[in-house]
């Protein structure tokens, strides 16, 4: 029950991760959308330099971006009651979490770095800020595998192992196939594929958002199917 | 599965109305790319792709009938033809970004490759899904529903034949 209890725990850490990546990518730094790719360099570097609320901002989603982990470490423990042996499905989700977080994380770094010197070169901002934009929204490839694993394993497993519904198996795979776009926005600096875009920026967001959002209420629904399940056979014992 | 199928075509819609509304803002500049376009090589798909359509939907009509055998060759008949499409698709490409094409001078030219690309990387899902088909069938495991992957595999088929259907209408003859 105690391992239940903590699983309960991991999931729920996605909670304060989704309000810091709220606050910290797009209501603080007034990102929703991006700034445009297009801009030149001294106007890009000016929405940096001297911007407190920014600075704050990307604090926030440094720190709070390995709480992303929670959740898929205990949607991995549900997906491996629907495995069986060998777990290669849920491990190989996990370990694409672990490089989805990396691509939200990392590129804070050198951005906090350079609100740190505000004296630097104007280019300086400009490659850190279009590098960043493109780990957070065009890391597609961990991203598909995350999605397409979850899917697969949903969707293969045996019906007395259907621990998530199979729709959540479809969304997971819908979501994996609507991330192939998200690589265009490093080939376009107008339009709907940029940054900014409508592909580039909405329909990642959106369509991040449900899926992120379905799986986080599925495993809890599972975690506390499990308990209850545990709870009722203590009891007929 | 009907939620994958209707968010494919949800997300295409999109992608559709998205070039619609460039080439309406810009139509001369979208006419002289459009003349690069070889109309025939896209007939050519048009008709490798419907013809798999016609062979997924006869392999799942075949194992209906219990037919195994006879499904497991129509469904292999429907892959061939998913490699067919996606080596014209990429001679295609090839021929268009080998010179300087007039293609590649207009604005139709980001709209074209970052469609049928995308469109050519859910042609090589659903050919995928046709071989996780025939190697289930081959199976034969009786603890797996077999009636949901035949039939996922060919409406998900279907679905990016219609994708190519209106990409062919958009792209080269509209």
């Amino acid at each position: 029950m105690s391992t239940l209890r903590n699983q309960l725990i991991c999931a729920y850490s996605f909670i304060p991760y989704s309000i810091s990546l709220a606050i910290g990518l797009f209501v603080l730094p007034r990102w929703l959308p991006p700034f445009d790719p297009a801009l030149d360099p001294a106007a890009m570097a000016a929405l940096f330099r001297e911007d407190m609320a920014t600075r704050i901002g990307i604090a926030i989603l440094a720190f709070f971006s390995p709480f992303f982990l929670g959740i898929w470490v205990a949607m991995a423990a549900q997906l491996r009651r629907m495995e069986g042996e060998g777990h290669l499905l849920s491990n190989l989700m996990l370990l694409s979490s672990v490089l989805q977080i990396m691509a939200i994380q990392l590129p804070c770094f050198p951005l906090m770095a350079l609100m740190f010197r505000p004296e630097l070169d104007d280019q300086l901002f400009v490659i850190f800020s279009t590098t960043a934009w493109f780990m957070f929204l065009g890391a597609a490839g961990q991203a598909f595998i995350q999605m397409f694993s979850i899917g697969l394993c949903i969707l293969t497993a045996v019906p007395d192992r259907q621990v998530f519904p199979r729709w959540l198996g479809y969304v997971n795979m819908l979501a994996a196939l609507s991330s192939f776009p998200g690589v265009l926005l490093m080939f376009f600096k107008t339009g709907p594929f940029a940054w900014n875009g409508l592909f580039g920026f909405w329909v990642v967001l959106v369509g991040f958002s449900i899926w992120a959002t379905s799986n986080f209420l599925c495993t809890l629904s599972a975690i506390k199917t499990q308990m209850r399940e545990q709870r009722a056979a203590l009891v007929t014992r | 599965m009907w939620i994958l199928l209707l968010g494919e075509l949800t997300l295409f819609a999109l992608l559709f109305w998205t070039y619609l509304s460039a080439r309406a803002a810009a139509p001369a500049d979208f006419a002289i790319g459009r003349q690069a376009l070889h109309a025939g090589i896209g007939l050519i798909n048009t008709i490798v792709l419907v013809s798999g359509s016609w062979l997924a939907a006869s392999a799942v009509a075949e194992l209906e009938c219990s037919h195994r055998d006879r499904a497991i060759q129509f469904f292999q008949a429907a892959a061939v033809c998913g490699l067919l499409f996606m080596a014209i698709k990429s001679s295609e490409y090839y021929l268009y970004l080998g010179g300087s094409s007039l293609l590649l001078q207009s604005g139709l030219a980001t709209y074209y490759f970052a469609l049928t690309g995308i469109h050519l990387l859910h042609m090589v899902v659903a050919s995928i899904l046709l071989v996780a088909t025939i190697v289930t069938i081959r199976q034969d495991d009786p603890a797996k529903d077999k009636r949901i992957l035949p039939e996922l595999s060919s409406l998900y088929w279907h679905m990016v034949d219609v994708v190519w259907l209106v990409l062919y209408f958009i792209f080269y003859i509209c």
